[in-house]
């Protein structure tokens, strides 16, 4: 929910959510939380841009999830399947 | 007074002294752009996200207005500021037949990304982002492209890694084979170190990152850290 929320255009939302996060893992537990949150709005970025391929040794260990979740229909997608 | 002294959370040093040093390097001459054009760069990115409803404005995206940006280079950073969902092989080539070298696509993404990952970190503590600074050089940018540099099937040129990558490769990744996303900015090699930087000391180092075992952060086992991760990852669409 916080992952979700810190990207959102709905403020109460997310200060509802931040709220949990700090019943349930305290003050560094935000923190952590926020680290990553934003290290991935970076790396997400960077990888779209730049259309960076993923390694062939990960390709087939998530090849069921990616297929269930949807992820092979990101437009990103191409950058990998493109390029193998 | 430190970066986030007005946070009810507890930031480390370390986290205070590099997002401090990330502040600054938007205001600082790159490889490809003026101190000028960077700080416009970042203004323009935080323009486009507050507008979008993403972040909540403090007041800095005059600091866009200041210096004339290329229409191009505005739609790089308008595009990345949002996600990069939409970027593809064609966007990359348009904005170079438009003007943008391929040096300057790589160092404007490098730089709003790094910017976003600041925002959305402040967002997440509850604080307001942090401030641009204004313009601290006026020394011209460098322009200088790696002779490493080569086509390896993205949309830019990259350095390979080390060995075929040579002393700059062993430099900027270290030694053996590197990951692609550390590999992703290195046409600039100041991007690609500073990415790299913050991924070492925020999430995992290439020597940590496939023991499964570790967590980085006291407070998040790794299944909880790869879930914010996907989670994001998610929402922005990213393949990768």
């Amino acid at each position: 929910m916080f992952a979700k929320s810190v990207l959102s255009t709905d403020l109460d939302r997310l200060v509802a959510a931040r709220s949990r996060l700090f019943d349930c893992l305290g003050p560094a537990g935000v923190v952590s939380a926020s680290l990553i949150a934003a290290d991935f709005s970076m790396v997400d970025r960077v990888a779209n841009a730049i259309g960076i391929s993923v390694e062939p040794m990960v390709m087939g260990p998530s090849e069921d999830f990616r297929e269930r979740l949807g992820i092979n229909e990101f437009p990103s997608a191409a950058n990998t399947f493109g390029a193998t | 007074m430190s970066l986030y002294s007005d946070a009810e959370y507890p930031i480390s040093a370390d986290t205070e002294k590099l997002h401090t040093d990330e502040i600054l390097s938007y205001a600082r001459p790159g490889t490809w752009g003026t101190a000028a054009q960077r700080t416009a760069i970042a203004a323009t990115a935080r323009k486009v996200r507050s507008d979008a409803g993403v972040q909540e404005s403090i007041g800095d995206e005059g600091l866009a207005s200041k210096t004339a940006l290329s229409k191009p280079a505005q739609r790089v950073a308008t595009a990345v500021a949002l996600g990069g969902v939409e970027i593809d092989r064609t966007f990359c080539e348009k904005a170079q037949a438009d003007g943008v070298t391929e040096g300057e696509y790589v160092e404007i993404v490098g730089l709003v990304s790094r910017l976003a990952h600041l925002d959305v970190f402040a967002r997440g503590i509850g604080v307001p982002s942090r401030r641009l600074r204004e313009p601290v050089d006026d020394k011209e940018p460098s322009c200088e492209r790696p002779l490493e540099a080569k086509r390896e099937g993205f949309f830019t040129e990259t350095i390979p890694s080390e060995p075929e990558g040579g002393a700059l490769a062993k430099s900027i990744f270290g030694k053996g084979p590197t990951p692609n996303i550390l590999r992703s900015l290195s046409l600039v090699p100041d991007e690609a170190r500073r990415l790299n930087a913050i991924l070492n000391q925020e999430y995992f180092s290439v020597e940590t990152i496939m023991n499964f075992d570790s967590s980085s952060h006291e407070t998040l086992s790794r299944p909880q850290i790869e879930i914010i991760a996907a989670k994001v990852s998610e929402l922005n669409q990213c393949f990768y």
